[in-house]
């Protein structure tokens, strides 16, 4: 599976860009994606999950432009997005079963799926109370169980630890290596550490531009790297991809 | 008083607030239907309805007239007034705003004195818009070139100015209220508003829109200069073919008696004590009292703790293992599930109603469970019903249902059917009572009616992105259903709908709606993010 990103923009009332002339080549594995706030991660990340559609370039998945055929995405989509909510009077159960049916997935399979997720995700217990009940780090548990619902051959994760404490994030690394492989993984974080250990290839986003673009990276370089780029950005001796 | 500190914090409470409001396109839409009812209720002369009616007499259009005239329509700017200021305590409770206030040096009495000033900021430049209006109307309007500032503008200031404190303290006290939600305060108010224009028109005692007292100045004018007056007055929307030949009465004004500002000033001194009554309420954002309770109201399960117990994550997943589902889209599924999405966590106060009201439609005479029954039954879901286009936004879940594969497609209809299927399972006793008895028109209204509820429910959810629209305007038919308004009559039961052809005008408008709904749908997903 490919996906290529050509000279995609994006850009707001008032000539203000989220994304300019951003180009990026994408195969299986785990891509993560880092820079400051406001670089425009989120917005790469809408357009890719298809919710939001760039004014100018174009993206491919196998070949197909996935801005005319958006549900050429949305079918292998496991999208989990920065801020998100859930229907608090649901129970885990039945907000999976809910968000599984739009999916397009019905039937004992699902419902065995559904129960082996709350089970890997230790959720069995709180499995029939509402999930308004339920504490942040259970909620992310629960975002992350609907990305997972349908076996997603594309992961969006818009900073997928956010709300999780240190030990599930190393958790949540043992899942995506387990995730990784045969499929595509594009994971935003804040956290330099985070993308270091899970990511496989990292790019670095700064004022919707893609600064650097790296395969292969040296552990606790990526900071350094990171601290350089963008200070060579700032002063202007830009140096974009 | 208030220190330098509480000053200072209660004036940025207010002036935060009160931007904000002022910046929605709803505040702009509240201003457009204000300048649309001066327009209308200063009507031309040759129009065929009338405002205020004085029998064989009508008023001159000078400016204590059209000064007087914009007054009387205090009550409903008072309507319009509410829903533009309610829920700005609501609102920072669910922005997270409430809880940085709430660990400040900011009291409660500076924070709602705060919100208090900002909702009556708000109506005061809704206010202003009118007075504006209003010397428009008499420039266009007016049959005397002689504009009189303090005739055309003392109405508003002595008679409406203090009934929008009233509605600015009435909104702050729904708003501090933390059990019920936004829906419950939208309709509840609706029904004080009732309360309060009724007791304006009864007696002067009670005016505290000060109607009254401007129409019993206005007869006592009229019956002393014109002694062959019928004695005939009214105001509200009065459908008239004779006020061109009407003889014309000059009106000179108010008299502004000590006695008639000091009432308007008892009128917001009463006010004050609905601040007082909701600093008593106000729990400062502690939301924990408020999930427990909700907590104690879910009807399908026993009494949980606020919070569980944080249960950690496991030390590995395994992700290989997991049982594979294979997709297969099932309509009747999603359907399934939407149903359950409507009234899970409902609480009693809606489900012993909604039984017995349906038990009632079964057994009660026919005339009556058609007549008052139905439409009482399909209102019982009113809160249901508006979150059906905007739980999404509400629930932040927006994101990842839109980006699911066929979204547009698969879950729009499977809600608009899941709430037909309600309004229709409702409806049932009803309809089969009706058809046994011989009345195929009424069964088919009736299903009209199922049809038109929920696309009108789900399009002004989707267009407005919120359950107020609905709310209000499903409130007011539903009340006007009741008092035998045909032109509302989605159940078919009233005499003279039929004959209008109301049932296949609904019909249409739920078929326009639904098409709204989808366009309204498809637009968000483009171009919200």
């Amino acid at each position: 599976m490919e996906i290529s990103i050509q000279g995609v923009s994006k850009k707001y009332r008032g000539n203000k860009f989220g994304l300019k002339d951003f180009n990026l080549e994408l195969k299986n594995g785990i891509l993560g994606l880092i820079g400051p706030n406001g670089a425009g991660k989120s917005t790469l990340m809408r357009i890719l999950a298809t919710i939001s559609r760039p004014t100018e370039g174009k993206i491919t998945l196998d070949g197909i432009d996935i801005v005319k055929s958006p549900d050429t995405v949305r079918k292998i989509l496991g999208y989990l997005p920065q801020d998100f909510g859930v229907y608090p009077n649901l129970t885990a159960m039945e907000f999976l079963e809910y968000i599984a049916a739009i999916k397009g997935f019905t039937g004992k399979s699902i419902k065995l799926r559904i129960e082996a997720l709350l089970e890997e995700l230790n959720l069995t217990v709180v499995r029939n109370r509402p999930i308004g009940t339920y504490s942040g780090g259970m909620k992310q548990r629960i975002g992350i169980a609907q990305v997972l619902l349908g076996d997603p051959k594309l992961l969006i994760l818009d900073e997928p630890t956010v709300g999780l404490d240190p030990e599930e994030r190393v958790r949540f690394r043992n899942l995506l290596t387990d995730l990784s492989g045969e499929r595509i993984v594009i994971l935003s974080s804040h956290i330099v550490s985070d993308i270091e250990t899970m990511a496989g290839e990292i790019a670095i986003v700064f004022q919707g531009r893609l600064l650097e673009h790296s395969f292969t990276l040296e552990k606790g370089t990526l900071e350094d790297m990171y601290l350089k780029v963008i200070a060579l950005a700032k002063s202007g001796g830009r140096h974009v991809l | 008083m208030f220190s330098d500190y509480s000053a200072a914090s209660v004036f940025h409470i207010a002036k935060a607030d009160f931007l904000q409001r002022i910046r929605t396109y709803y505040f702009l839409i509240a201003l457009g239907v204000c300048v649309f009812i001066i327009y209308s209720f200063v009507p031309a002369l040759d129009a065929s309805y009338t405002m205020l009616s004085l029998g064989n007499y009508r008023g001159f259009y000078n400016s204590a007239w059209i000064g007087s005239m914009v007054s009387m329509c205090v009550p409903f700017f008072a309507l319009i007034g509410f829903y533009v200021v309610n829920n700005s305590v609501k609102r920072d409770l669910e922005t997270g705003v409430g809880q940085i206030i709430a660990t400040t040096r900011v009291t409660k009495v500076q924070y709602l004195s705060g919100k208090l000033f900002s909702n009556f900021a708000v109506l005061l430049l809704m206010l202003l818009v009118i007075a504006a209006m209003t010397i428009v109307m008499f420039l266009v309007r007016g049959e005397s070139g002689h504009l009189e500032p303090g005739k055309l503008l003392l109405p508003l200031l002595i008679m409406t100015l203090p009934a929008m404190f009233i509605i600015a303290a009435f909104a702050l006290f729904f708003d501090s209220l933390s059990g019920p939600g936004r829906g419950f305060a939208n309709i509840a108010y609706f029904f004080v508003w009732i309360f309060l224009v009724s007791a304006s028109l009864m007696s002067q005692a009670t005016d505290v829109f000060g109607v009254n007292t401007c129409m019993l100045e206005i007869q006592n004018s009229v019956k002393a200069i014109h002694p062959d007056w019928n004695g005939k007055s009214g105001t509200g929307i009065l459908i008239t073919d004779s006020i061109g030949t009407c003889k014309v009465f000059t009106w000179e004004g108010m008299n502004w008696t000590v006695s008639i500002i000091l009432q308007r000033f008892f009128w917001m001194l009463s006010a004050f004590g609905l601040v007082l009554l909701a600093s008593l309420r106000f729990n400062r954002f502690d939301d924990s009292e408020t999930k427990e309770k909700k907590q104690s109201r879910f009807w399908f399960q026993k009494k949980t703790p606020v919070f569980v117990d944080d249960i950690p994550m496991p030390l590995q997943i395994r992700y290989r293992e997991l049982p594979v589902a294979s997709a297969k889209f099932s309509f009747f599924s999603l359907v399934k599930a939407e149903l359950l999405l409507m009234i899970r966590g409902k609480s009693r106060f809606w489900l012993i109603p909604t039984a017995g009201l349906f038990i009632a439609t079964v057994f009660v005479p026919l005339g009556f469970a058609y007549k008052y029954g139905l439409p009482l039954l399909w209102f019982l879901q009113v809160l249901i019903l508006s979150k059906l286009g905007c739980r999404e936004f509400e629930n932040r879940c927006s994101e990842y249902i839109f980006s699911a594969a066929f979204s547009l497609r698969r879950q729009l209809p499977a809600t608009l059917f899941a709430a037909f299927v309600v309004m229709l399972s409702l409806a049932v006793p009803v309809m089969l009572r009706e058809f046994f008895s011989g009345n195929a028109y009424a069964v088919y209204a009736i299903a009209a009616g199922a049809v038109f509820i929920p696309a009108f429910a789900v399009s002004s959810g989707v267009i407005s992105r919120g359950s107020k629209l609905f709310e209000v305007v499903f409130t007011i038919m539903t009340y006007c259903i009741l008092y035998a308004v045909p032109y509302f009559d989605f159940t078919g039961a009233i005499a003279g709908s039929r004959e209008l052809g109301i049932t296949n005008y609904f019909l249409s408008a739920a078929l326009i709606l639904v098409i709204l709904a989808f366009l309204g749908r498809k637009i968000q997903y483009i171009h919200d993010h």
